[in-house]
């Protein structure tokens, strides 16, 4: 069953950010997937492409495989279709709510991200027929289905539900037949880890979601009666694309029929025997590696690119400190005030979200993390720079002044060598902060090394392990880069 | 007494060119008056030793005459360039004014020929191995021939104030200004910067120092002034200075450092 809170915590702080900003347009997000406009009126006849919105992930329905492609239950089963009745599809990979935003805006022709068709849905849509029985399963730690395997099971013991979902629904009233205690969490991955360490014996959540991370190896076991949660429905504009709607029924009809579906449903639920072992950590290793490191080079690149323009920004604000100039002194500082003085992730949602409302441009997710974390980079660099500039003897600068060198010469001939020599163990310092900053631009959607980490537990909910490759990761990474840096340093300043 | 002066000694003197020429200079920094009032004349060739107690004024009046303090008030003169004057090019001007400080203030990230060669090289455009000939022809000069590629931070104390004033010989300055040169080095190592000085001055250069060594000022001035709270409150011959002074506060002054 989907709900707001059935979804990963990303989809939710966008959606929340989006409603703070005033937005009722979440253009923005639309860099996330794909530049290029809808085709909505694009090829006429058979060969006709339908531009479709779905969710970011929601596994097994939508999510990115280890290559970082797009793939689950409903990309598969609307590209069995598309061949089935010879139409093409252009994805967007948006987001939930973005998703629907980007049908109402006839920006997409249709839906498919494991919506429930609901009645108050159908105001606004028109649903195909339904491609897929929600189900909501009790799920406990691999060994523990002896003791507690089916509801009559659960007295006394404590169960975890999400937040707001229908489960918490079904949950309460069967609590006072079944006599259990009912915690409610945000997140599915919550869910799954109070389980797993203990702080719960039972979770209720949507079965597909469940059955997807058990073959991705999450340990538990799904046990007990399931209960209906109503039926998923890919959706258009009500009263639009009544063709692509039939295309849908009568492709999804003969699926059916050939067995197709099964094998797509089977491809994702059933505990499938792999050449990976991926219950393994080094399983986990092997699937995970690839995004991994994409996610790596992603945080690598935007820090590097960040940095250098911190640098220059910074030592220019820096200047602008020390000098006598008191309007320039005064940008600065109020600079320096703002940009220290506040979250990251603020600007991260400002630049990303705010800022094309401003504009009334869409801004690339590359433009809005590099200037996040430049301007915050900066702010802090221009500190350095001012506090290394004037902890360079003043007698240096009288020097070189007496000697009939001007303020800018004296300054980079004299005054600079040393306060680099002073600055950079703080720089190098700076560096390593921006490159974990980095990492805050997951909140974005900002595919970097812990947003790929993100979407892995998201989908088989291993969060620890994940979480300890990463910080691995990063750790590798930070200490290779410090090393480098004081390389350069020894080289540089002798 | 005050603004009267910085009076030549000796007819001769009188009629040799003049290269600083100081009008009713006052510093101020905030409400404390550094400078109250110097007016004189420095001629070509002429060395001028100023001395007084700590606080005094002198290092503030010999800061003056390169501008790197800001007279609050008067006009002070350098060769042809009025340095009091807002339009004046300082730069330009202080290519003809050479100054030595007390803490040396070389250069550490420089070799030692490195430091004497920056300013011909950024301010004259000389070549570099112009410039690097000229380096080394002032630290055989001054006696350091063999350290034209150590670091600073290798020299000791003696040797850097020596590198120190070959740095500023190597603009060909008109008038050369020293800055208490003396103060910071341990005793053994002052005979060795004094010698340099007096070569120069035996070569005719026009030197003012601010110092605290009263056998020198005696041994090299042509004339010494003797300042005390802003004021130039004596000035004459060093026979007349040290062995006949006028002023009571002179003769206090004196008493105490001899």
């Amino acid at each position: 069953m989907r709900s707001i809170q059935n979804r990963p915590a990303l989809a939710v702080i966008i959606a929340l950010v989006a409603m703070v900003f005033g937005g009722t347009s979440l253009s923005g997000l639309s860099s996330l997937a794909s530049a290029q406009p809808a085709a909505a009126q694009s090829n006429e006849g058979t060969g006709q492409t339908y531009t479709i919105a779905t969710d970011t992930t929601f596994a097994p329905f939508e999510f990115r495989d280890a290559a970082g492609e797009l793939t689950g239950i409903d990309i598969d089963l609307m590209e069995a279709i598309a061949e089935d009745q010879g139409f093409e599809v252009e994805w967007r990979s948006l987001g939930f709510n973005a998703a629907l935003q980007a049908l109402s805006a006839d920006q997409a022709d249709g839906v498919i991200a494991g919506m429930s068709i609901t009645d108050e849905r159908k105001e606004i849509y028109d649903f195909s027929d339904p491609y897929f029985t929600g189900t909501v399963t009790l799920a406990v730690n691999e060994g523990d289905e002896g003791e507690i395997s089916d509801w009559e099971d659960l007295d006394g013991k404590r169960l975890v539900v999400k937040t707001g979902s229908l489960s918490e629904e079904v949950a309460r009233e069967r609590q006072e037949q079944y006599g259990y205690e009912i915690t409610a969490l945000d997140q599915t991955t919550t869910l799954v880890e109070s389980v797993k360490s203990g702080n719960a014996d039972a979770l209720m959540d949507d079965f597909p979601v469940i059955a997807y991370g058990i073959t991705q190896g999450s340990g538990l076991v799904t046990v007990g009666e399931q209960v209906e949660a109503g039926d998923y429905g890919f959706a258009v504009n009500k009263g639009q694309n009544a063709e692509l709607l039939e295309k849908f029924n009568t492709g999804l009809e003969e699926l059916r029929a050939s067995g197709e579906y099964d094998q797509i449903m089977d491809r994702y639920l059933a505990a499938e025997e792999d050449t990976v072992d991926r219950s393994t950590f080094g399983g986990l290793l092997v699937t995970a590696l690839p995004a991994l490191m994409t996610g790596l080079g992603n945080t690598l690149l935007v820090t590097g690119i960040s940095f250098v323009l911190a640098m220059v920004l910074g030592l220019l604000l820096g200047f602008m400190k020390i000098t006598r100039n008191p309007v320039l002194r005064a940008i600065s500082t109020a600079f320096v005030a703002i940009f220290r003085g506040t979250p990251i992730l603020v600007w991260a949602f400002f630049f990303y979200f705010g800022l094309p409302q401003l504009i009334g441009t869409p801004v690339n997710i590359w433009v809005a993390g590099v200037m996040t974390l430049t301007f915050n980079g900066a702010a802090y660099i221009a500190e350095i720079v001012r506090g290394a500039v004037q902890s360079v003897d003043p007698g240096q600068m009288e020097a070189a002044r007496s000697l009939g060198l001007g303020y800018g010469k004296s300054m980079q001939r004299v005054v600079l060598p040393q306060a680099f020599k002073i600055m950079t163990p703080s720089l190098i310092n700076q560096l390593v902060i921006m490159l974990k900053d980095s990492s805050l631009l997951l909140a974005i959607g900002f595919a970097e090394l812990l947003y790929q980490a993100q979407q892995i537990y998201a989908a088989n909910f291993r969060v620890t392990e994940v979480l300890l490759i990463v910080a691995l990761i990063y750790f590798v990474a930070i200490t290779l880069l410090t090393q480098l840096a004081n390389y350069v340093d020894r080289k540089v300043n002798k | 007494m005050s603004t009267q002066a910085v009076e030549s000694t000796g007819g001769t003197a009188r009629d040799r060119k003049v290269v600083v020429d100081i009008q009713d200079l006052t510093k101020s920094f905030g409400d404390h008056q550094v400078l109250k009032g110097i007016t004189g004349q420095i001629h070509e060739g002429e060395v001028v030793c100023i001395i007084g107690p700590s606080g005094s004024g002198k290092s503030t009046l010999l800061r003056c005459l390169n501008r790197l303090e800001e007279p609050t008030s008067g006009t002070v003169r350098v060769g042809d360039f009025d340095l009091t004057d807002p339009k004046v090019d300082i730069n330009r001007v202080r290519r003809h004014i050479g100054m030595v400080f007390q803490q040396f203030n070389l250069f550490p990230h420089m070799t030692v020929a490195e430091n004497i060669m920056l300013a011909p090289i950024e301010v004259k455009n000389a070549a570099r191995a112009e410039a690097r000939q000229t380096a080394e022809r002032l630290l055989a000069r001054v006696g350091l021939k063999e350290k034209a590629d150590a670091r600073p931070a290798s020299l000791s104390g003696g040797q850097k104030q020596r590198v120190a004033i070959a740095r500023a010989l190597a603009m060909s300055p008109q008038i050369m200004l020293f800055d208490e040169a003396t103060s910071a080095l341990d005793p053994e190592m002052v005979g060795e910067v004094l010698q340099v000085i007096r070569d120069l001055a035996e070569e005719g250069m026009t030197m003012v120092l601010v110092t605290h060594e009263m056998g020198f000022a005696r041994e090299v001035a042509d004339r010494v002034l003797f300042m005390d709270d802003g004021r130039i409150v004596e000035s004459g011959p060093p026979l007349q200075i040290f062995d006949n002074p006028q002023q009571p506060r002179l003769q206090d002054f004196l008493s105490k450092v001899l």
